[in-house]
């Protein structure tokens, strides 16, 4: 009955007791710095009073008193004096304990009064409701209600920060991304991957307001006295459809300092029609502005140019190699355990490093903390199952998710013979422990595991999979200052095995090892300012390349590369800070400092040669731990925002980011056997400038929001191959190589609507990426040392995904895709040599293959809305590629039986229909 | 029927990688017009011959074959000073004999052609190429036709690299054995018999290997070619002349090259195509490419038979032809000159002969061969 009281009082702050005449109760003893809980008990066992409050907000209370024979008023007018605690006594010998106002005599005046008060006795009513509307009355309690923060004066000069966390009502898992603003001053802050936030506005009056897609928009009244926590929670969005509101607020697209970012949430990408029923962050991350892709079925990103291994992928802050499932037609991150994408295409901050191109930032949610829940959906091809659940209600949850295919089962049932003889599988699983600790110190665990297996009608068979875990420790020193420690391993690995020939039957390895640890800070010194400062170091470990013979019949002779060793640390400090109130800046510089490790036999070169087989003078060997090669550099960040009116700003970055691990790749896309590359003494890393212009104007009070960004991008070093180049299990590669500088510009244009039955967005993109050859040496040049254009480069892509709601039940969506070819070397003469005829070919990259263009339809059909029922399911009925355009994935020219043919390579060359059932308990 | 739609769904993808979704291709015409040399030169130390092939590359669009660079003149240099120059015969090859080929000497190939243009080559080494340990053959793995295979070795230090070009040579017959052929409106006896053919394919395919990834400088069971069941070729006898060269790094990369540019492109994982040119030199012009390679050392041969009856019965199958026939009336004869007949129809109410509709069930020669058996038959 007391925890019923408690609860009750708790959540219903409106309650008014009845002050009755308190009965001359006096009290004697001793308290030294007791807990509130503790003097409470003590209390009640002397004297006949009951004390209610909530333990949870009286935890920081400590009690010294030594009352000789003390009217117990006189008694907890003293102890609470000073604080933002109040009592109330009432006829019954209850004493209420209240935090931040008085119950009854304090009330404004122009807040209460409406009917909203109610007698404590009839609170049991309150519970009749359903959830929802429990809900909805809670939040509109939540919004109206007053909450002093920090300790009460008079005193409202200067300024004081107010923090705390953003979550889900239903979950309790953080929000990401939540803007938290005023709009009078407009400051503004958005919350972190934890959910938290950290804002300083001037003490006083004011209403708070928070913003997240999908989430409902909430503000609270706050009166800001001192430094104090405000934790708030937000209510999904569940029926959108009333929501036609016209907001007049700046929105964070225009205010934000950050350009070239996109944020995808979830429940947005899980509207959208894909291939194969299921939703793919990658695929939907590549209807955005400036994002390519080779062709249909390759997971790489091609970002503003950038080629495919420049992209840092994090999970959870561990990165991944190969984010691709079953040739890249499924990406390796399960839909259901994912909370957010953010893509960094430019104006990345300091914190990031590594990789030239983007930072593409994935964190799976954390795991409910209220209750037990689940969700998974069967698909033509896979299947998956989540769940998760409190461990400890409120302090701790877990997150399980597991996803497969039935694929190979599906394959052995067929009549085909060469489909028969195929093998291709996957599975991942993905586990999150999120733990509070208390107030201040929150930890996190997170396993992620992924494995491909297959075999395309032949006997070599192909295994890759990315193993990660990574921990993190966020400890909050006080409001306007925060660490986070994160540490973590990542293992990616794949091997080739084929028996074909009994005399050349082989296995061959190959594996990344990374290690690494870093310690970031958030400072919040004042409302103008967030400096942002860190420390981290990965330590990697390749194996470059194991092959092994397979069988006692096998000729193979074992071939094991050496393997390599690196370790790239970095330093970086960052701050945004607003000059005035309509230019903000953020300046940071981060420091990399790399060095290529022995133990390891290193070639030496003539000086005066190319770097040839030939031209090896020496083998130098470097023990354990020493140095082969060191590279360091600064890499400044800089972006500023300038407002041009209330709704419409413009922005300029610049950003150096430098790359000391890179892909090796003689192919297009991204395939299982690419090897990647420290950098060494030969192999230098590589630098990418940006420098990037942008318009952002949103129009119709926030219904639409418009962009235009330019950009242009130069590189140094990228890797480029020549022509026909060993890259597998050669020791000495840095003589394939062939080192490239690139140049990429463009101009980006977006339109989203954000609001009503209809939304989306519609892209534009004029891009170019040029790569050149510089050299001395023939050998070391492609196409005579001119600009080429990269295999990626696509200048004119148009994207539109539209989604429009019938009802609550059901809603369409439309994606279209157009863009033009990719690059390809293409055959000019034919001739006969060696028996056949043979086919001259262009420079490199001189022609392109048709457009693409392709149309997908869903309809997503939602359960029914009763609340109460067992699971929550639904359907989805998709139809990719809807006009069966053959779009090419390559084109290619073959000699056979003396003729020259020309071949057109298409996949999903017909419309594919999905059906997908969905489910949620 | 739900199922059936997602496992043809299904199934079209994946099918998109194993068997590919793969349609024709005619790029738009690329109508550049082509100058470049063709030079494919051996030197051959077993024979003490040189010959030197030239033509000219044509464009995409054009039907025509191959053009034959005529009138060139056409020399090999050695280190020594000493020049031989080359006897052009038909189709633009260039060639001699009893040239006294040495291996310690160094050659080199020099070429004017016709419009005054002149090409020429770095000296090169000529190379030992070892003998060929056995050509043999076996029924694939998966018991659909057979494999010829190349097994051969060298010491350690000599070169890894290895070339073979073939020559195939198979007897066939055609189904019906005609015993009487039209002539003048009379019915005669055929005396040539066109019902046993010979026919000689030579190899169209680059096969190179190279041991380079193994413990020891030997190429075992290396497929030349793969012989499907049913075919022609093994319906009878067959035959395979095998010529095994050893190569240079450089002439290995560039028909590896040539080979994987032409040969195995398109797949998901292969590699870009990219220019391949040989190493032959514009004296004029350095930018110039030049098609082609010019190399030369030994050669070793060896033959193998493969007669129908040593294939175990999994692997031979014969081939049934459609073969309709018909009957031509006595007085109809006049009007099919040069017509093999097969025979008359045996029923006595049937004035005439029998003949096939198909002209190739009768003559073999029709399907590319010829009846003169080979010598080495």
């Amino acid at each position: 009955m007391v925890l019923f009281y408690r609860i009750t009082f708790f959540l219903c702050f409106t309650m008014v007791a009845e002050l009755a005449l308190a009965q001359e109760a006096r009290i004697t003893g001793s308290f030294n710095n007791v807990s509130f809980e503790k003097f409470a008990s003590e209390i009640e066992s002397k004297t006949n009073f009951h004390f209610y409050f909530n333990p949870q907000s009286t935890d920081s209370l400590s009690i010294t008193a030594s009352p000789q024979n003390q009217p117990i008023q006189e008694l907890l007018g003293q102890v609470l004096a000073g604080t933002d605690f109040h009592f109330v006594i009432d006829g019954n010998n209850n004493i209420y304990i209240t935090r931040e106002r008085q119950i009854l005599a304090d009330l404004p005046d122009d807040f209460f009064g409406t009917g909203t008060t109610q007698e404590p006795g009839k609170q049991a009513v309150a519970f009749d409701y359903s959830l929802y509307e429990k809900r909805e009355k809670e939040r509109k309690l939540a919004e109206t209600k007053l909450y002093n923060i920090g300790v009460k004066t008079s005193n409202l000069q200067g300024n004081a920060s107010l923090a705390g966390y953003v979550r889900d009502a239903a979950s309790g898992e953080p929000v990401v991304g939540a803007a938290v603003y005023i709009e009078n001053p407009m400051v503004g802050v958005a919350t972190d991957q934890f959910g938290y936030y950290s804002i300083t506005l001037p003490k006083g009056r004011h209403e708070l307001k928070i913003k997240s897609v999908g989430m409902k928009n909430t503000e609270r009244q706050i009166m800001l006295y001192s430094e104090g926590k405000l934790n708030i929670e937000l209510d999904e969005e569940v029926t959108p459809l009333k929501e036609v509101v016209v907001q007049s607020e700046r929105d964070v697209r225009v205010s934000g300092l950050q350009m070239g970012a996109e944020k995808l949430d979830i429940k947005t990408m899980k509207q959208m029609p894909l291939a194969l029923g299921e939703t793919d962050i990658m695929k939907v991350v590549l209807t955005l502005p400036g994002v390519q892709t080779v062709g249909e079925g390759t997971v790489g990103l091609n970002v503003r140019g950038g080629a495919t291994n420049q992209n840092l992928i994090l999970f959870n802050d561990a990165t991944i190699y190969n984010p691709s499932h079953l040739f890249g037609f499924f990406s390796t991150f399960n839909p259901d355990v994912l909370s957010n994408v953010e893509l960094y295409k430019s104006g990345i901050t300091a914190e990031y490093g590594g990789r030239l191109s983007s930072v593409l930032d994935v964190t799976s949610r954390e795991g409910n903390v209220k209750k037990f829940a689940g969700s998974g959906g069967i698909s033509p091809v896979t299947g998956r199952l989540s769940l998760e659940g409190p461990i400890v209600k409120e302090k701790s949850s877990f997150l399980i998710g597991a996803r497969s295919t039935y694929s190979d089962w599906i394959l052995g049932k067929l009549d085909t013979e060469s489909l028969q003889n195929s093998e291709a599988s996957f599975y991942d699983i993905n586990a999150h422990i999120s733990h509070k600790i208390n107030d201040k110190n929150n930890i996190y665990l997170s396993a992620y595991m992924s494995k491909d297996k297959f075999k395309l009608n032949s006997d070599t068979l192909y295994r890759y999979g990315d193993k990660n875990i990574s921990f993190k420790w966020k400890h909050v020193f006080n409001n306007k200052i925060y660490g986070v420690f994160t540490s973590g391993y990542s293992n990616y690995s794949y091997s080739v095995s084929s028996d074909s020939n009994p005399t050349e039957a082989f296995d061959m390895k190959f594996s990344i090892k990374q290690t690494n640890a870093k310690l970031d800070f958030s400072y919040f010194p004042n409302p103008k300012r967030t400096i942002n400062f860190g420390i981290g170091t990965i330590y990697y470990n390749l194996e470059p390349g194991n092959m092994q013979p397979r069988g006692g019949e096998s000729l193979i002779a074992p071939n094991e590369l050496q393997h390599e060793q690196g370790l790239e640390s970095a330093v970086y400090l960052g701050e945004n800070f607003e000059l005035t109130q309509n230019l903000s800046l953020y300046a940071g510089v981060r420091y990399s400092y790399y060095q290529f490790l022995g133990p390891k036999d290193v070639y030496t070169y003539a000086a005066d040669a190319s770097k040839e087989e030939s031209s090896i003078q020496d083998t130098v060997h470097y023990a354990a731990g020493k140095t082969i090669a060191a590279h360091h550099g600064l890499e400044p960040r800089f972006s500023v925002r300038y407002f041009l009116s209330r709704n419409a700003s413009v922005k300029f970055s610049y950003n150096r980011m430098r790359q000391y691990i890179q892909m090796l790749s003689n192919t297009t896309a991204i395939a299982p056997t690419d090897i990647w590359k420290l950098s060494d003494s030969y192999i230098q890393p590589q630098i990418g400038d940006q420098y990037s212009l942008g318009f952002y104007k949103n129009l119709r009070g926030n219904m639409f929001e418009l962009s235009v960004e330019a950009y242009y991008k130069s590189m140094t070093n990228a890797a480029d191959f020549k022509n026909s180049a060993v890259l597998l299990l050669n020791p000495h590669i840095e003589t394939d190589v062939v080192n490239a500088e690139g140049k990429a510009y463009g101009l980006e244009f977006l339109l989203k609507k954000t609001t009503g039955k209809l939304n989306g967005w519609i892209s534009y993109t004029y891009s170019r990426s040029l790569l050149r050859t510089k050299s001395t040496y023939s050998s070391e040049t492609v196409n005579q040392g001119k600009y080429y254009p990269s295999s990626y480069d696509k200048p004119h892509a148009l994207n539109f995904i539209g989604n429009y709601k019938f009802s609550h039940r059901f809603n369409f969506s439309l994606n279209m895709t157009y863009s033009t070819g990719r690059p390809i070397t293409l055959p000019l003469a034919k001739y006969d040599l060696g028996g056949s005829p043979r086919l001259y070919y262009s420079e490199r990259n001189q022609f392109r293959i048709p457009d693409y263009f392709r149309v997908d339809v869903s309809i997503n059909v939602e359960g029914n809305h009763k609340i109460r029922k067992l699971a929550h399911s639904s359907w989805t009925f998709a139809v990719y590629n809807l006009t069966g355009r053959e779009n090419a994935y390559s084109v290619y020219f073959t000699s056979k039986d003396n003729k020259i043919s020309g071949y057109k390579l298409s996949i999903f060359g017909m419309p594919i229909p999905t059906v997908t059932y969905n489910f949620k308990f | 029927m739900i199922k059936s739609t997602r496992y043809k769904a299904f199934v079209f993808c994946l099918a998109s990688f194993v068997a590919g979704c793969v349609e024709p291709y005619n790029p738009p015409a690329i109508s550049e017009t082509v100058d470049l040399l063709v030079v494919d030169g051996f030197l051959n130390i077993t024979d003490n011959s040189a010959r030197v092939t030239l033509s000219k590359a044509t464009p995409l669009a054009s039907d025509a074959g191959p053009v034959p660079e005529l009138n060139a003149a056409v020399r090999i240099e050695d280190n020594d000073g000493d020049v031989y120059p080359l006897n052009e015969q038909a189709g633009g090859t260039y060639a001699l004999e009893d040239m006294g080929l040495s291996l310690s000497k160094r050659y080199r190939l020099v070429i004017v052609r016709g419009n005054g243009k002149e090409y020429f080559t770095d000296y090169i080494e000529l190379l030992e190429t070892p003998p060929i340990d056995s050509i043999s053959w076996a029924p694939t793995a998966r018991r659909d036709g057979i494999n010829i295979f190349a097994n051969t070795h060298d010491s350690k230090e000599k070169s890894p690299y290895y070339q073979w070009t073939f020559e195939e040579t198979w007897e066939y017959n055609s189904k019906y054995f005609p015993s009487y052929i039209t002539s003048g409106g009379q019915v005669l006896e055929n005396r040539l018999n066109v019902n046993q053919c010979w026919k000689t394919e030579p190899s169209s395919e680059i096969k190179v290997a190279s041991s380079t990834q193994l413990s020891e400088n030997a190429i075992r069971n290396f497929v030349l070619i793969s012989i499907p069941k049913g075919s022609q070729k093994i319906s009878r006898r067959y035959s395979i002349i095998v010529e095994q060269r050893s190569l240079t790094k450089e002439a290995y990369d560039f028909w590896n090259e040539l080979k994987k540019t032409t040969e195995n492109l398109g797949g998901l994982f292969d590699p870009l195509p990219s220019k391949v040119v040989g190493n032959i030199l514009s004296k004029d012009d350095a930018e110039e490419p030049v098609l082609g390679y010019f190399s030369g050392g030994s050669t070793s041969k060896q033959r193998i038979f493969v007669n129908v009856g040593d294939l175990p019965d999994d692997v031979w199958e014969i081939r049934v032809q459609p073969c309709p026939v018909d009957s031509i009336p006595l007085a109809q004869i006049g009007s099919v000159p040069n017509t093999f007949l097969i025979g008359t129809y045996g029923m006595p109410m049937v004035e005439g002969y029998t003949v096939a509709y198909d002209r190739n069930c009768m003559d073999c020669r029709d399907a590319g061969g010829d009846i003169v058996r080979p010598d080495f038959w």
